[in-house]
């Protein structure tokens, strides 16, 4: 994929936490996008931040709700 | 002597006075400063220093590049008069025992932000100033160290002169541009500040400085233009650059706070905690409250409003 292609989908994966960001799929995909772009650290970063906030699915769930 | 301390006399001779006593457990120093004509030579009369007289010629690099040639010891400290060492006279005292042709990173806290620098380095490493004013080293091969320093807010009352001369010698030259904004900015001077931001950005829109710059002026749009969508749109173009900034989710955290979003508020602070703790030793300033108590406290806050305060808007958000 183009890096302009990635870029955008960064962005557009952002402004998808801002409206949500309680989802734990748009984390997975800017996790997702930044590893595409070869960003190794901080897609490892965006991991970490899953596993601290969406430690269970049920918290997950009780927290997209909000 | 192993080490030469370089100083330009600014303005205020008290602060020097201060940078000096701060040097007292630094050994093997010879401490020299430069007397550009702005300040009172008296308190330095009695003290074990040199002072150099130089002409100003529109630039502090060119006279800080005068004074490393003029240099005899093998290690420069250079130093504003506004810096005082806090931290890490051992570390000096050590480096400069070695001959290790290298340049070393210090930190500087002004406020509640560090900064980073190269202050000290070996003559040889053959490393010399630019920008005329606000004058900086680059050594991609610089070490780190745990050396820090205080700097104390300063004006010298000559930066706009010598911004001026800047950008008449350099007119394609995005710095300059950089640091009028900046001091637009200090002054809260914020309709010139984004004038300065738009033509920089025209300019250099990819740089670490072009990513300073449009958060600044995104705190700006959000915290005191009430410009939300623009500053919504500056601070995601920086996380896009930079998803491990804490200050950058916090300010996402801020805006959605003024907004009365608690729930996505509390939300941004606490990645602001989370992302914040994987940023890994990079060369940009780092505000330190923003990497825990700041978005920890906010997140507290909006947690006890979501709870208690306001819970019909927040279920309706």
């Amino acid at each position: 994929m183009a890096i302009h292609s990635i870029k955008v989908m960064i962005t557009e994966t952002l402004i998808k936490i801002l409206e949500n960001p309680y989802s734990k799929k748009y984390y997975k995909d800017l996790k997702t996008a930044l590893e595409s772009q070869g960003r190794v650290k901080e897609a490892e970063a965006i991991d970490y931040l899953l596993r601290k906030r969406f430690k269970n699915e049920t918290a997950n769930s009780n927290n997209s709700e909000k | 002597m192993r080490l030469q301390i370089q100083i330009i006399l600014k303005n205020d001779s008290n602060s020097v006075l201060d940078c000096i006593q701060s040097l007292s457990a630094v050994k093997n120093k010879r401490i020299i400063l430069a007397d550009i004509g702005l300040c009172d030579l008296k308190p330095f009369q009695t003290l074990n220093v040199e002072i150099v007289k130089y002409k100003l010629d529109n630039s502090f690099a060119k006279i800080r590049n005068q004074m490393i040639e003029k240099c005899k010891e093998p290690w420069i400290l250079w130093l504003e008069s506004n810096e005082t060492l806090i931290q890490g006279a051992d570390e000096i005292n050590e480096i400069i025992t070695t001959d290790l042709i290298d340049s070393f990173n210090c930190k500087i806290i002004e406020n509640s932000t560090i900064f980073k620098d190269i202050k000290l380095f070996h003559k040889d490493k053959k490393i010399k100033f630019k920008f005329p004013i606000f004058e900086v080293l680059n050594d991609s091969t610089k070490l780190t160290t745990k050396i820090f320093f205080n700097r104390t807010s300063s004006k010298t009352g000559i930066e706009d002169k010598l911004l001026k001369s800047w950008k008449t010698a350099e007119p394609l030259a995005p710095e300059p541009l950089y640091y009028e904004a900046l001091l637009c900015l200090s002054n809260s001077n914020f309709p010139e500040f984004i004038r300065h931001c738009e033509s920089y950005f025209f300019l250099d829109s990819t740089s670490d400085s072009a990513l300073l710059l449009r958060y600044y002026l995104a705190q700006i749009q959000a915290l005191k233009l009430k410009e939300y969508k623009k500053a919504l749109s500056n601070i995601l173009f920086c996380l896009e650059k930079q998803p491990l900034f804490a200050e950058f989710w916090c300010l996402l955290g801020d805006i959605y706070w003024k907004l009365r979003s608690y729930s996505r508020a509390m939300a941004f602070y606490e990645n602001a905690t989370i992302l914040g703790s994987k940023r890994t030793d990079d060369d940009l300033p780092v505000e330190v409250n923003k990497y825990k108590e700041y978005p920890t406290k906010m997140a507290n806050r909006c947690q006890e409003l979501i709870d208690t305060l306001l819970p019909y808007e927040v279920k309706h958000e």
